[in-house]
């Protein structure tokens, strides 16, 4: 019932498009006009991101049993680990981030990494970054300072040795 | 039928938008996360060591001073008698390659069990280095105090000796 008819319609449809192209086409030259048309255009600042310092863990004494130490985007420090004989030397990866001023935009950052010392693993879980409301804002400038935070976990007897890992970080206009 | 298929289809497109973002409105890079995982620093006791002020006269009293070579002198009216032998301390420092620590050493008293005491105070380096396998030792020296017409006797006693990354 129904296909007889779709094609009918279809046919008449592309009967109609043809017809309304053929026009313009066939106009004479005495028989156009014109007018100012307005075109808009916005150019927006590319998004930029660049890496200014690492997520340090910094130095601790391999524990005998399994621990952690976050290291929160505005550089606290928290976690179950004896960090006393090493209190230095801990911070959160900055970025600059560069785009349309006052823009907002959000960041993506991993559930997890590992880092490695070459033999043996940990675990980076729990970035955070200095957005609020779930978004950033670029300021007047077009720049935003972009601190990122994470969690360590050491396992008990955690190999000695220097672990480092890389992480992505996606940054999207909204 | 048809109608639903278009309207999820649709619906896919819409969603898929975001997603394909023109190239410009999205950048992103790698950060790095690092971290140093150490040994953990102990010290063990030389087994047979100890910080021995050796065998004195009182007299008058004064004090035996045992440097960390081990070589000790004594002042005042104090007399180490002939035969006795002076040594110090020594101790054995564990944990990562090449760190350095610091050295704490308390002071404390020796005595002889039937209520006679004498002070004594403790002199080691204020830090040390652990070598390439990750191991040290160190040695402690001290003074005595000794007083007049000390009850003659054997004393003993002991400090403490910690140590601390720095």
């Amino acid at each position: 019932m129904g296909k007889p008819f779709s094609k009918t319609l279809f046919a008449g449809m592309l009967a109609m498009a043809t017809g309304l192209f053929a026009t313009p086409l066939a106009a004479q030259a005495n028989d156009t006009d014109d007018t100012a048309g307005v075109t808009n255009a916005r150019v927006v600042e590319p998004l930029s991101i660049t890496a200014i310092a690492d997520l340090r863990f910094g130095t601790l004494m391999r524990p005998a049993t399994a621990g952690i130490i976050e290291v929160a985007p505005n550089g606290a420090v928290t976690g179950n680990l004896d960090i006393s004989a090493f209190p230095g030397g801990r911070g959160p990866a900055r970025f600059t981030v560069l785009g349309e001023r006052n823009r907002r935009f959000v960041v993506f950052t991993p559930n997890q990494i590992t880092i490695s010392n070459g033999t043996a693993t940990m675990v980076v879980d729990r970035f955070r970054d200095n957005r609020t409301l779930g978004f950033a804002r670029f300021n007047a400038a077009g720049s935003f300072d972009l601190y990122v935070g994470g969690r360590l976990n050491v396992t008990a007897n955690q190999q000695v040795g220097t672990y480092s890992g890389t992480f992505d970080v996606t940054v999207l206009y909204l | 039928m048809k109608k639903i298929v278009l309207a999820a289809a649709m619906t896919s497109a819409v969603i898929a938008v975001p997603a394909a973002a023109a190239p410009g409105d999205t950048a992103n890079t790698s950060g790095v996360a690092n971290a140093e995982i150490v040994a953990p620093i102990a010290i063990v006791h030389d087994t047979g060591a100890a910080l021995d002020f050796g065998i004195m006269t009182a007299g008058g009293g004064g004090t035996v001073v045992v440097l960390t070579d081990g070589s000790g002198t004594a002042t005042g009216e104090v007399v180490l008698v002939s035969g006795s032998a002076n040594a110090a301390d020594s101790f054995t420092v564990t944990g990562d390659a090449n760190r350095s620590f610091d050295i704490v050493t308390t002071g404390g008293s020796v005595s002889n069990g039937t209520g006679g005491t004498m002070n004594f105070s403790t002199d080691a380096d204020a830090t040390g280095t652990l070598d390439a396998t990750g191991e040290t030792s160190f040695s402690v020296g001290g003074t005595l105090t000794v007083g007049a017409n000390q009850a003659a006797g054997s004393y003993t006693g002991s400090y403490t000796a910690t140590v601390t990354y720095n």
